[in-house]
Parts: C-alpha cells; sequence; structure tokens
C-alpha cells in the first residue's frame, strides 16, 4: 500500500499545530510563588505517592492530544490510499506505453452481469489518456496479436475508439505472441523514453502460466491489472465434442462429449446434441475440477459431412459460451480398397488373390489396379490402398499415395519381394518427417525362408482374437520371401507387433501423418499362414487398424491457422466456403498445391461450423471451431507467480481485486476525522478517570 | 549558660496580661520531690500538718509519731503518717529547630508563641514560689538554667527564652539526653515543640525515660494554622525549613491528601505520647497564647 497526499502543505500545519499547544503551555506556565512550609516532608510523601499516577495520565493525555492534533492533520492532508501505479500519469517525462487487452474468451465471463472485458476497456482507456511525453500503442490479445497501430503514436484517440470496440473471441490469449509484439514496439521507443507496459487480463492460470516477459526490454515497468472477479467462478463448459474411430452411414458410434466442471461442488448436466438433423441427448454426474467424459450414442443414416453441435441443458453459469461446442463430422460410406499389384486378376494361387478375397470374399468392395499403370482418381476414393507383389512402382505414385497417407488414407503395404524395399525407401523419402516405421527394410542377402515367428504381441492383429490359443495357433506358421529389417533408433519399438526369428520385423504399423502404413513382411503365397485360421482375422484387422485412425477431430481451435485437404474435390475453382452466420469474417482461400486441394485460412473464424461446399451446395469438407479447453477454466494465476518466475527479471507489479483501475481511495480523511473525535473523546474520558 | 539577669523585662512577658491569670497555678499531676517546704505534695511522709494515714507502728520508730489515742482505744500501736509538701522544679525545654521558625503571615512563628508561652509559665511558676529553669534545644541543649525560685533567676530564664534563636541543626532527642545526664531531681518537664523530627519514636523513647525517673512531661505541641492546611492556587514552591528541598506542585491535586497525612501525624504525635503517659497539649498559634495557657492550667487544677 502506498498513500499519497493531496494537501502535504497540511501535514506542516499539523506539525505546528501539535508543537503550538506545546509552545502555549509552555510559555503560559504559571511562575510558582514561593513559600516555606516545615511539613514540606508530608508534602513530598504526597506527591511521591500521587506522581507516578500524574505521570501516566499525562503521558496519557500528551499522547491523545498528539494523536487528535495528528488525525486532523491528516485529515486536511487528504491521503490517497492504496497502491502506487507503477505506470500511472503522475510520471513525468518522455514515455512509449503499451498496452495489452486480453480479449479471449474468459474475458466474457461475468459476475453480477459485469464483464471483465467492459472493466478491462475502461482500465485500459485510463492509460490511453493523454500525457505530455507520452506515446501508447494498443494491443489486442487473442489467438493472434492485434495491434491498433503499427508503432506507438500519440493519437489516443484512435486508441480508444479501436478500444472501445475491442470485443471478446472465442479464442485463447496466446501469451507470448502478445508479449513479443509489445517487445517489438518498445524495442523501437527512442532513447531515453520510460518504457512501458501495461497487461489488462483476467490473467487465467491455464494461458498465463506460458508467459515470459525476457523478450521484452530489461528496463521496461509492467504494469499487471487484473479485472478477473474476486469471487471464484464457477463454470460448466463442453470443452470437446469428437468420435472416435471410422465413422460409418448406418453403423453404431459414439459421439464423446467432454465436459469440465469447474466448480467446488459435483453437478448433474443433461446434455443436447443435435448433428444431421437427429436430437440425441445423455446426462452425467460431473465431479468438481476435472473433465468427465459424456458418451451419446449415434447412428448416422447417411454418408456425407455430419454438422451440429452439443450444449449443455438449463445451466446457468458464469460463461455461457462454452456451454455449446459445434460438431462437424465426416460419415463414410463402407470402406472401399484398392489393391495395386501386377500379379493378374485371374483367380489363382498367388498372394494378391489370397489378400483381395481376404479383404472382402466377394471382392465387390476391392479396386484391383494395375501397380505400373495407376488410375489416380479411383485411388484416391479408396479408403485402404494395399501393395502386394506391385513390382518397382514410379515415384510419383509413390509420392501420391504419401499425400494420401498424410490426408489420413491407410496403407497395407506387403513386402514380399526385394523390390519392395526400394519402393518402401521411396515411400519414406515422399512421405518424409511423417515416416515413422521403426525399421528401414532392406533386400536380404540371402534366401529367406522357413522363417516362424518367435516374438509377437498379444494385441498383434489377427493374434489378439485368439487368446490363449495364440500360441498354438502361431507354432505350426512358416513364412518364406519377404525383406530382412534393421531397426531405426528414434523408432517407436512399440510399433513392432511381432518378429521372426531371424530378428527381422515380421509385422509393423506405424502412424503416418493423419494416416496410418501397416507392412507385413513375407511373401504369402509361399508361406503357409493362407492355409491358417489367423489369415483372413491378421489381414482385415490390419485393413481396419489402417483406416481406423481417422479419428474425427475435435473442433479447431479459433484463431488458429488452419489448411484443410480437400483431395478428392474434382473442381477447386468451384468451391464456395460458407460461414455459420453472414458475419463478414475471412473465411480463407482454396487453393491447389501439389495436385491437392487445399483449404487454407491463416486464422480460423469464430466459434461455428465452416463448410466447403461445390456448385451443386454439396458440402465437400467441414471444420467446426471453438475456443479451446483451457478458456473454459477460470481460476486466476497466483500473482506472486507473475511478479517473482515469470518476470523474467522485469520490474513487474500486480494489481487485482475489485478496486483496480478505480480512482484510489480518498475517504481516509473522513476515518482521520473519525479518529480526531475518538481521540478527544478519550482525553475527556483519561480527565474523567484521573480526576481526583 | 547565662549567668547574669537582664536589665529589662524580657519582650514576651506581658505582666498586664498575666494578671488575669494569677488565681490559676501550674500544679504537677503526681508527688514531686523538692528542695524546700511548698505547697506541692512530696514523695515523702514528714510532719506537714496535713493528715495522710495511718500505719502499724513499728519498734524502733520515733514515739512521738505514735497516736496514743488509738492505742488506748483499740489497744494496738499506730503512726500516723501526714502528706509532706514541698515546691516544684520546673524545666522548659524550648524547641528552637528551623521548623519552629515558622508560621502564617502577619503572626507569630511558633518558636515566638513558644517563647511567649515559656515566658508567661516562667512567671506563673514564679508566682506560685516554685523554681523554673529553661533549656533551647538545637544539636542538644544549646543553653540553659538550672531550675531556680529567685526573681533575679527568671529573668535570667526568661532572658534565656528571650534570646533563643532558630537553628539549622537540631536533635531533640539528644538535648533530652543531655538533660537527663545532668542528674536532675524529678521535676515537670514542659517541652514546647513541634515535633517535626526525624524519628518520633526515638523521640518518645527518650521522654518514657525521664517518665520512669518520675518526671512529669508536659508536651506542648505547637502547629500552626498554614501547616495545617496548604494555600489556595495553581502552582506553588514550598521549601523546606531543614534543608528538605523544595516541591513544585498545584496544592489543589494534593490538598486532601496532605490534610489527611498531617491529622494522621498529630494523631501519631497525641497517641505516643498519651501511651508514654505525657501529658500533651496541641496549641494552635492561630490561638492567643494565654487562652491556650488557660487551657491546660485549669484542668490541671490550677
Amino acid at each position: 500500500m502506498a498513500m499519497q497526499l493531496l494537501n502535504p502543505w497540511a501535514l506542516v500545519l499539523g506539525a505546528v499545530s501539535v508543537g503550538l499547544p506545546i509552545a502555549v503551555h509552555l510559555l503560559t506556565r504559571p511562575r510558582p510563588k514561593r513559600m516555606a512550609l516545615p511539613t514540606v516532608r508530608f508534602l513530598r510523601g504526597v506527591i511521591e505517592q500521587k506522581r507516578s499516577i500524574n505521570k501516566l495520565r499525562d503521558w496519557l493525555l500528551l499522547l491523545l492530544r498528539t494523536l487528535a492534533v495528528t488525525a486532523l492533520a491528516f485529515a486536511f492532508a487528504r491521503p490517497l490510499l492504496g497502491v502506487k501505479p507503477l505506470v500511472s500519469s503522475d510520471a513525468t517525462g518522455d514515455a512509449t506505453r503499451v498496452v495489452i487487452v486480453d480479449v479471449s474468451q474468459s474475458m466474457t465471463a461475468s459476475q453480477r452481469g459485469i464483464s471483465p472485458i467492459e472493466r478491462a476497456r475502461e482500465v485500459a482507456a485510463a492509460h490511453l489518456a493523454f500525457h505530455p511525453g507520452l506515446r501508447a500503442s494498443l494491443i489486442l490479445a487473442g489467438e493472434s496479436a492485434e495491434m491498433a497501430t503499427s508503432s506507438a503514436t500519440a493519437n489516443f484517440a484512435a486508441l480508444r475508439e479501436q478500444l472501445a470496440s475491442a470485443a471478446a473471441q472465442t479464442q485463447r490469449t496466446n501469451v507470448p505472441a502478445a508479449i513479443n509484439a509489445a517487445a517489438e514496439v518498445l524495442a523501437k521507443s527512442p532513447q531515453g523514453h520510460r518504457r512501458e507496459l501495461v497487461i489488462v487480463s483476467d490473467f487465467q492460470r491455464s494461458n498465463w502460466t506460458a508467459a515470459d516477459f525476457t523478450p521484452l526490454p530489461a528496463d521496461t515497468q509492467i504494469q499487471l491489472e487484473s479485472v478477473a472477479p474476486t469471487a471464484p467462478l464457477e463454470n460448466l463448459a463442453i470443452v470437446r465434442a469428437a468420435v472416435r474411430g471410422r465413422v460409418e452411414a448406418g453403423g453404431a458410434t459414439r459421439i464423446e462429449l467432454d465436459v469440465l466442471n469447474d466448480a467446488r461442488t459435483p453437478r448433474a448436466v443433461q446434455v443436447e446434441v443435435t448433428i444431421g438433423g437427429q436430437s440425441l441427448h445423455g446426462s452425467a454426474t460431473l465431479p468438481p475440477r476435472v473433465r468427465t467424459t459424456v458418451p451419446i450414442a449415434w447412428t448416422p443414416t447417411t454418408a456425407g459431412w455430419a454438422t451440429g453441435k452439443a450444449r449443455l441443458l438449463d445451466v446457468g453459469d458464469a460463461l455461457p459460451q462454452d456451454d455449446q461446442r459445434p460438431i462437424a463430422i465426416e460419415v463414410s460410406s463402407a470402406p472401399t480398397y484398392v489393391l495395386l499389384t501386377r500379379e493378374s486378376a485371374a483367380p489363382a494361387p498367388v498372394s494378391s488373390h489370397f489378400v483381395e478375397r481376404a479383404l472382402a470374399p466377394t471382392g465387390e468392395r476391392v479396386t484391383r489396379l494395375d501397380s505400373q499403370q495407376i488410375d489416380r482418381v479411383a485411388l484416391s476414393k479408396a479408403a485402404l490402398v494395399v501393395i502386394d507383389h506391385a513390382g518397382k512402382m514410379s515415384d510419383s505414385d509413390l509420392e501420391w499415395i504419401a499425400g494420401m497417407l498424410r490426408r489420413g488414407r491407410g496403407v497395407l503395404y506387403i513386402a514380399a519381394e526385394p523390390i519392395d524395399a526400394i519402393n518402401l525407401a521411396s515411400l519414406a523419402r515422399a512421405a518424409g518427417s511423417d515416416w515413422k516405421l521403426p525399421v528401414e527394410f532392406v533386400p536380404s542377402s540371402f534366401a529367406r525362408g522357413d522363417l516362424f515367428l518367435s516374438d509377437w504381441r498379444v494385441d498383434a492383429p489377427g493374434i489378439a482374437l485368439l487368446g490363449d490359443s495364440a500360441q498354438a495357433a502361431i507354432a505350426p506358421l512358416r513364412f518364406a520371401g519377404g525383406l530382412a529389417s534393421r531397426p531405426i533408433a528414434s523408432g517407436l519399438k512399440d510399433d513392432i507387433f511381432a518378429s521372426f526369428n531371424d530378428r527381422s520385423a515380421a509385422i509393423v504399423m506405424s502412424p503416418c501423418g493423419a494416416g496410418n502404413i501397416a507392412v507385413l513382411n513375407a511373401d504369402l503365397a509361399r508361406s503357409n499362414i493362407i492355409s491358417s485360421n489367423i489369415f483372413v482375422p491378421l489381414i482385415g484387422e490390419l485393413a481396419n487398424r489402417a483406416i481406423s485412425s481417422r479419428v474425427a477431430d475435435d473442433a479447431c481451435p479459433s484463431g488458429q491457422p488452419l489448411v484443410a485437404s480437400l483431395a478428392s474435390v474434382a473442381k477447386p475453382d468451384k468451391l464456395d466456403i460458407v460461414g455459420p452466420d453472414d458475419a463478414s469474417v475471412d473465411l480463407g482461400e482454396i487453393v491447389v498445391e501439389s495436385n491437392q486441394t487445399l483449404w487454407r485460412w491463416p486464422h480460423s473464424g469464430p466459434a461455428g461450423v465452416y463448410r466447403v461446399v461445390d456448385e451443386e451446395k454439396a458440402v465437400v469438407h467441414a471444420i467446426a471451431t471453438a475456443a479451446p479447453a483451457e478458456e473454459s477454466s477460470l481460476a486466476p494465476i497466483d500473482p506472486k507467480l507473475l511478479e517473482s518466475r515469470l518476470a523474467g527479471g522485469r520490474t513487474v507489479q500486480f494489481n487485482g481485486g475489485d478496486d483496480v483501475g478505480a480512482k484510489r481511495d480518498d475517504t481516509a480523511w473522513t476515518w482521520a476525522m473519525a479518529g480526531t473525535s475518538v481521540f478527544v473523546l478519550l482525553e475527556l474520558l483519561t480527565l474523567l478517570l484521573f480526576r481526583n | 549558660m547565662s549567668t547574669l539577669a537582664p536589665d529589662s523585662d524580657s519582650k514576651f512577658l506581658q505582666r498586664a496580661a498575666l494578671a488575669s491569670l494569677r488565681h490559676l497555678r501550674f500544679a504537677p499531676r503526681q508527688r514531686v520531690h523538692g528542695g524546700n517546704a511548698g505547697r506541692h505534695r512530696s514523695h515523702q511522709h514528714g510532719g506537714s500538718s496535713e493528715f495522710a494515714d495511718y500505719r502499724q507502728y513499728t519498734p524502733g520508730e520515733d514515739l512521738r509519731r505514735l497516736d496514743w489515742k488509738v492505742l488506748a482505744r483499740t489497744g494496738r500501736p499506730y503512726v500516723r503518717l501526714y502528706q509532706d509538701e514541698t515546691d516544684m522544679r520546673c524545666l522548659l525545654l524550648l524547641d528552637a529547630s528551623a521548623s519552629m521558625d515558622f508560621g502564617s503571615p502577619n503572626g507569630l512563628t511558633k518558636l515566638q508563641y513558644a517563647k511567649y508561652l515559656a515566658t508567661a509559665m516562667s512567671q506563673l511558676i514564679l508566682d506560685q514560689l516554685d523554681c523554673v529553669g529553661a533549656a533551647i534545644a538545637g544539636a542538644g541543649v544549646v543553653d540553659r538554667l538550672l531550675p531556680g525560685g529567685t526573681p533575679t533567676h527568671v529573668r535570667r530564664v526568661q532572658s534565656l527564652i528571650e534570646a533563643a534563636q532558630p537553628l539549622a541543626q537540631t536533635d531533640l532527642v539528644k538535648a533530652l539526653d543531655d538533660i537527663r545526664s545532668t542528674n536532675l531531681r524529678s521535676g515537670s518537664l514542659i517541652l514546647l515543640s513541634d515535633f517535626l523530627v526525624d524519628d518520633l519514636d526515638a523521640l518518645f523513647a527518650s521522654l518514657r525515660l525521664f517518665r520512669r525517673r518520675r518526671w512529669d512531661v508536659l508536651l506542648l505541641h505547637i502547629v500552626d494554622r498554614s501547616e495545617e492546611t496548604l494555600p489556595d492556587g495553581v502552582a506553588w514552591r514550598f521549601e523546606g525549613l531543614e534543608n528538605e528541598g523544595a516541591v513544585d506542585c498545584s496544592p489543589a491535586e494534593v490538598k486532601c491528601d496532605y490534610e489527611a497525612r498531617f491529622s494522621a501525624f498529630c494523631a501519631e504525635v497525641r497517641t505516643l505520647a498519651l501511651a508514654s503517659d505525657c501529658d500533651y497539649r496541641r496549641l494552635s498559634t492561630a490561638t492567643h497564647y494565654l487562652q491556650s495557657l488557660s487551657g491546660f492550667l485549669v484542668p490541671r487544677g490550677g
């Protein structure tokens, strides 16, 4: 707490007033009359007895009188109580000031009808008032740091106008970006200017633990103005709405809703999901302070993009914006497979024939393509690409397949011949950093045969179904062909599901981009597995796992850059992007890069569902955007953390509570006047108590 | 010791005023030893005409004292006893301490008051044909005259009293010890003092020794009205008379307690005096000394 005096001269007057009664007392002290008294010994005894009491009385009276006069002087001095701000308009000299205003979603969490963003505008406006020698800049901190002006300016009217139009968005606060933007402005401040940074925010713990003030110039004075409500707020929020696994039309699935109960008590909630014309309901009791997953059963009826929203019913909390969350889920039809091989389609005891039958006994969902002349349009429609005895494939085809992998398609590669090592190496190169197979396949220096599985994981494809009989089923299996393998140091060993007795990998599966690649390292035609009861489950489960990685994503965080692949679109130039309403927000653009049609969106829009439609208004792609989950946790950060550990050596002052931004308390003079009265009354009481 | 008789009367002797007290006499409360025949009962039974008692005859006694008539009537020998009468020897002891040099404005000091009293008493004692002496108490006895009964002696006594001056150093106990060491025959000791001494117990212990030697002790406690109560006013500086320093105070604050203490002191002196079998009279300078004199002479059989 610091104190400032409106009338400091009153204290001088008070000091004089304190001394005045003493001086008057000394000057007007009566001169004692002298008198001889033989019985002075009795008088001395009486005085000795009375002296201690009188001394106490005199000291008390002196103290009370002094206090009374001091309190009176204090009242006239009109003290201003409160924390003396690090950044204030009282300072003189040239200064460059940057004001960061938090416009994240949490700034709309209201208490008694007042939201932090409203208070933030008022507080920030006080720091954007004209002052000689002051130049200021305003940064609206959301997912990106939006600067009102490119540099510090003295045009405070423009800054305040920008501030007045600032509204909270369904975004998080990108604290590092805001601080970096402020640092950029402050670094350009002229030599000799005082550097000041004012941050007006609710200082959510989930966002501000990432704060780092070290990019700021070392002499920057940082004042943090908290507009967070003083009382803890209770908030319920749907922080995630997603579907696990592949969603197929007609197939039962579950929409998983993660509901956060940011309160001190358990809460029972009801949720409603409206999607694809269906209205689904669920309920749950939410423990306090944790996220709880509420599953909602859903059976989509048609393939395509299903959009809608999930919302909490009858919930009264501090932040209504996160009580609902948009959903966009792609509903696929039954998966189709493409088998790339150079083997004949005629029924024959060859590997590709066995694989084709294992994937679809009737063959209707498997499209066999010549690996040397690939129809890419047909290839693009496949959920899974199976490569078996394909021979040497062209690099462009492999790059295309790598692109499919990155976009979430699955690839099952049956490595039977030495040439497959070349294909896999080319595919790895095309996939780049997305390639994460734990082993590198190389041609074997000797004829591979009579191999058997020595190590396998119990959850390996095809084996997991066997349970306790897995050992008995696997023991008679013998394999031939395939490639030798070398482990990669950075590879994840868990991705090797089975190994042969020569330590080469037998079954490997790893993610690659958004998709999965699985490698079965054997020539099936020369192995006896095709006649065992493991073969069909193995191929089927490998295929399912390769394509089931396509988990429907949760909503994209609002404000973050987005690139969506629209690979199967035939006429990119006819596509259009449609937002949730007619709001004039930037919806990004459709571009074609490397034979891929992409939806490039530098700053994803506010919460809602955004669709890409073709000329027939059919939805080609859909994306839901929403505020990140951390925006729903309203707990503020510990101010000491900001002032110490996160300060980075800068001078940081945290002003919080209800009085932030308000005028400093100037009512102390009334208390001083009351104190004067009390001291005078106490003096009278003392005189009464010590009356002889 | 003064030896020469003054040529004129003491200024403290007011013969005209004393004439009104001529019918009064100072009588001891008990029998006294005297040197000559007088009007006071002696410790001895002698040949006076005043019958006192009978006592059985003891062989060897003077037969002239045998009461023959009683012997004839009862057949048993009895001796007639007569009260012997003697004169009184009285010693006036005047406290000349500095505290006695205090009095109300326009009034007598305690010492002056005591001088008037002592002078008047010496004259009365002379007039009743008794012997009177005087002693001035300072740091011991600083001046004295043994009791005598001639007018010349009494003038010397009165002159001694007149010449007494307040002394800075006084020790009343030592003065009493000095008197006691002179082996005077017992008589009456009249002490005129304000009793403002350091040790009252020691003083009365010494007085009790006089009583044990059959002295008749009369204590005249002289107080002044100005020391009974404090003056009004805001600020006073009271200065002690016996090197006691000065005290600044507001009398209003301490008046009650002071008066209570002074009263307690007077009560203590009186209690000690009565406990020591001494006659005690408290005399105020506000009262005329002749009135005070008659006030204690009458009860003593004057």
